[in-house]
């Protein structure tokens, strides 16, 4: 049942959205004029709840804002150095050690990928994991939609945007890639260069057209892509944090800061990454608006 | 540089709750996307242009693409909207 009204619910059923005038629960069997009157004063009674939680809600949200407010007048001043309590030897440790230390110019991304590579594991699990509730609410079902990967549009009716597309893809293809590979020498990383490159992914599939059957990459073809880059990255670090617990001397050679080829495993892993974030964005686009 | 900052604080604050009070969804979902980049700017006022990149390309571009694709699925965009 529960499950039928949300179909029809996503179906865009209007009238199953307002529960009061709810089709399902009204035609259940015609009610005794008692039970009616009954029932019209429990709408009465919702209503004037529904007043009252709204005041609640309005007053609730007043009073969260006063004290994160509160809260922010006794943050340290920004940039404040001296009297910050957060500002322990952890900051100075990475400023002045990480680039000798890790070989990456941006120590942002050897913090992220580097002291703190396995918390970025946990980020791309989170990320595999909503790929995957996502398929299976919407992929997974009775009569999965049938996609075929296609490259060009067939008809000719947005040829515009298709020519546009064509010119455009490239270059954001290429920023995207840069961003991941220069991670670790300049701001950006797999995270973003990822959602960069699914954003570009999702333009190509826009500009496909109309044609709901066919999609520039399939779920299947990005989760095993997913999949893939996430056992990389579980075996990369496995083994570097295996052979570092146990002395041994096993790392790639870290290089120059702010060489290309630097960093030691900061690379592959942003590569990793961003594979697996422009997987999650592309296949989530691919599945919302193809799913039945 | 501190007016530009003040403005920008500003802009967010009404942003914010211009998302929260704009009673179609359509323009609430713009003006979202609208806080998103104003944020990313803001970020790199803050000195932290990693932070920047991944708000313009996830708040603004992705949020915005998937909040749209979901307006679209439960038919919430108006007929005329729709082939936009």
């Amino acid at each position: 049942m529960a499950d039928f009204s949300l179909r029809k619910w996503l179906d865009g059923e209007q009238r199953l959205l307002d529960g009061e005038r709810s089709a399902v629960l009204d035609t259940a069997r015609p009610k005794p004029p008692q039970a009616v009157r009954r029932r019209q004063r429990h709408r009465g009674y919702l209503r004037r709840w529904r007043r009252f939680y709204a005041v609640l809600a309005v007053v609730t949200c007043l009073m969260l804002i006063v004290a994160l407010a509160v809260t922010v007048l006794y943050l340290p001043r920004y940039g404040a150095v001296e009297d910050n309590p957060t500002l322990n030897g952890v900051v100075e440790y990475y400023l002045r050690r990480s680039a000798e230390e890790t070989g990456a110019a941006n120590f942002v991304a050897a913090v992220v990928f580097a002291y703190r590579a396995m918390d970025t594991f946990g980020e791309a699990v989170v990320i595999f994991a909503a790929t995957a509730a996502v398929i299976y609410l919407l992929y997974i079902t009775d009569r999965p939609v049938q996609l075929r990967p296609a490259r060009a549009p067939k008809s000719p009716r947005n040829q515009i945007l298709w020519q546009t597309v064509r010119l455009l893809f490239p270059y954001i293809a290429m920023y995207a890639l840069y961003m991941i590979c220069n991670g670790h020498t300049s701001p950006g990383g797999g995270f973003a260069g990822g959602a960069i490159l699914g954003g570009g992914l999702i333009l190509w599939d826009v500009a496909l057209g109309e044609d709901r059957r066919e999609t520039i990459l399939s779920p299947e073809r990005a989760v095993r892509a997913m999949v893939v880059c996430l056992g990389l990255y579980a075996v990369l670090k496995g083994v570097s944090f295996f052979a570092g617990a146990n002395g041994m001397d096993w790392h790639l050679p870290t290089g120059a800061p702010g060489h290309i080829l630097s960093g030691g495993l900061i690379l592959p892993l942003n590569i990793c990454v961003g594979v697996i974030t422009a997987g999650c964005v592309i296949t989530a686009y691919v599945l919302f608006t193809r799913a039945e | 540089m501190i007016l530009l900052e003040v403005i920008l604080l500003a802009a967010l604050i009404v942003c914010a709750a211009a998302t929260v009070l704009s009673r179609k969804l359509l323009p609430s979902v713009v003006i979202f996307m609208a806080y998103s980049s104003i944020m990313a700017i803001a970020w790199i006022f803050m000195r932290s242009p990693d932070l920047a990149i991944a708000e313009a390309a996830i708040g603004a571009g992705v949020t915005t693409v998937l909040f749209i694709a979901t307006l679209r699925r439960v038919n919430a965009l108006k007929e005329g909207e729709r082939d936009g």
